[in-house]
C-alpha cells in the first residue's frame, strides 16, 4: 500500500505522458503487479482518451460578419460618445441657466413672503399673564389670544381628536376653566388657542 | 502558435496583438481566425449550449478588441484570451443558476443543436457516436465548474498544466489533482451508465 502511494503521482504523469523515460519502466512494472493501481490508471486513461476523441465543433459561417457588425456598432457608439458632447453643449447650457433662474426666483419669493417663514411660531397679540389659581381676580388674559404655529398655515389637524373651529375651541376652553376653577390651561392645543371670558 | 509553418513566416499571437495594439485591424482578424474554433469548443463543453457558447466567444473577442491596450507581453496571449473566455463562461453559469431558481422548466438535452462534421461513418455508427458524445457531454456538465473547467482545458483543449494554472490562477499541483479527480469521477459515472444498459 505504501508503495502504491509512492506511485500515485507517477501513474497520473504516465496517463498524461509526462513521465521521464527512466521512470516509465518502474511505473509499468508496478502496474503489472498492482491491480488497484492498474484500475486507477485504466479509468484515468480511458476518460482522457474519450475526451480527446470528442468531435470538434466549428463556428457558423456568419460568425466573422456578426463580430464585425458588433465591433462597428461599438466603434460608432464610442465615437458618438466622444464627439457628440460639443453639439449638445448649447442645450446643456440653456437647461442649466433655466434651472438656476428658476431656483433663484423660488428662493427669493420664499424668503420675502412672511407667510412662508417657517422658523418660529407667530404670536398675534400679547401673551396672557399667568397668575395663581387662588387669585382669580388677577387673571389677566388678553381676550381672543391666538398663537399660530408654522404648520397651521398648511395643514389643519383634521380628524385627530383636535378641535377644528372656534366653537369647539370655546367649548374646550370653558371646560378647562370649569375643571380648574377658571384657570385656563396653558397651550392645550397645538393648532389654535382661544380663550374667552 | 509557431513562428514558422510550412516554410512560411507565421507571426506569433503576441506579435499579432502588438500589431493590433498599433492599429492593425488585419492582425485582429488573424487572431479571431486562430482562436474562434478552439474557444468555441472550450466554452461549448463548459456551458453545454452551442448558441450560448457562440455568444460568449463573440463577447470574448469584443473584450479583446476593447481592452487590447490592457494586454502586456509578460503573459502569453493564449492565457489572456482563455482567462477572458473562462470568466465569461463562469458568469454565464452563475446567471443560469440564478435563472433556474426562478424557472421550473429547463432546456432538455435533446433541444440542443450540434454541428457535427461528417466523417464518413454509417448512419448507425454515426448515431451511436453522437449518442456517446451526448452522454459524455452530459456527464461533463454534471461535474462541478472547477473540475469541469480544468478537465476541458487539459483533455479537450490539450493545454499544459502550467498554462491552465495561469488561466485559472491556482497552483499547478491543485490543477493536476483536480484533473485527475475529474477524470476518475467522469469515468466512474460513465461506467455506471454502461453497466445499467
Amino acid at each position: 500500500m505504501a508503495s502504491c502511494e509512492k506511485f500515485t503521482e507517477k501513474i497520473f504523469d504516465y496517463v498524461d505522458s509526462l513521465i521521464p523515460a527512466d521512470k516509465k519502466k518502474e511505473v509499468q512494472s508496478h502496474l503489472e503487479e498492482c491491480s488497484q493501481c492498474r484500475s486507477v490508471f485504466n479509468d484515468a486513461h480511458s476518460a482522457r482518451q474519450q475526451l480527446r476523441g470528442l468531435k470538434r465543433i466549428k463556428t457558423p459561417p456568419d460568425f466573422d460578419t456578426v463580430l464585425r457588425a458588433r465591433i462597428r456598432m461599438e466603434r460608432s457608439l464610442t465615437r458618438r460618445g466622444m464627439f457628440d458632447w460639443p453639439l449638445r453643449l448649447p442645450i446643456y447650457a440653456v437647461a442649466g441657466s433655466l434651472a438656476v433662474i428658476t431656483a433663484f426666483f423660488i428662493l427669493s419669493n420664499f424668503r420675502n413672503n412672511p407667510r412662508l417663514n417657517l422658523n418660529k411660531p407667530q404670536i398675534i397679540s400679547q401673551p396672557y399673564t399667568q397668575s395663581s389659581p387662588d387669585n382669580l381676580s388677577n387673571v389677566a388674559v388678553t381676550p381672543r389670544e391666538r398663537v399660530l404655529f408654522p404648520m397651521d398655515k398648511f395643514s389643519p389637524l383634521v380628524g385627530r381628536g383636535t378641535p377644528l373651529n372656534s366653537e369647539e375651541l370655546d367649548r374646550d376652553s370653558n371646560a378647562s376653566l370649569d375643571s380648574v376653577r377658571g384657570v385656563p390651561k396653558r397651550a392645550i392645543h397645538p393648532v389654535e388657542f382661544e380663550i374667552e371670558f | 502558435m509557431s513562428a514558422h509553418k510550412s516554410g512560411e513566416y507565421q507571426p506569433t499571437d503576441e506579435d499579432l496583438i502588438e500589431r493590433f495594439q498599433r492599429g492593425d485591424l488585419y492582425a485582429f482578424d488573424l487572431i479571431v481566425k486562430r482562436y474562434k474554433d478552439q474557444l468555441l469548443n472550450f466554452i461549448y463543453r463548459f456551458v453545454g449550449s452551442q448558441e450560448e457558447a457562440e455568444d460568449i466567444v463573440q463577447e470574448t473577442f469584443l473584450r479583446v478588441y476593447r481592452k487590447r491596450k490592457a494586454y502586456k507581453r509578460i503573459a502569453k496571449f493564449s492565457t489572456w484570451i482563455y482567462t477572458i473566455a473562462g470568466n465569461l463562461a463562469r458568469t454565464e453559469l452563475r446567471r443560469r443558476k440564478r435563472r433556474r431558481l426562478f424557472s421550473v422548466t429547463d432546456m432538455g438535452f435533446e433541444d440542443r443543436d450540434y454541428e457535427i462534421s461528417d466523417d464518413g461513418l454509417s448512419p448507425e455508427r454515426e448515431a451511436h457516436g453522437v449518442m456517446q458524445e451526448e452522454i459524455i457531454q452530459k456527464e461533463i456538465e454534471k461535474l462541478s465548474p472547477k473540475f469541469r473547467e480544468v478537465i476541458i482545458l487539459r483533455d479537450i483543449q490539450e493545454l499544459s498544466y502550467e498554462e491552465i494554472s495561469k488561466i485559472i490562477k491556482v497552483p499547478i499541483g491543485t490543477v493536476k489533482s483536480r484533473v485527475n479527480r475529474a477524470r476518475l469521477r467522469l469515468q466512474s459515472r460513465l461506467k455506471d451508465l454502461r453497466s445499467k444498459k
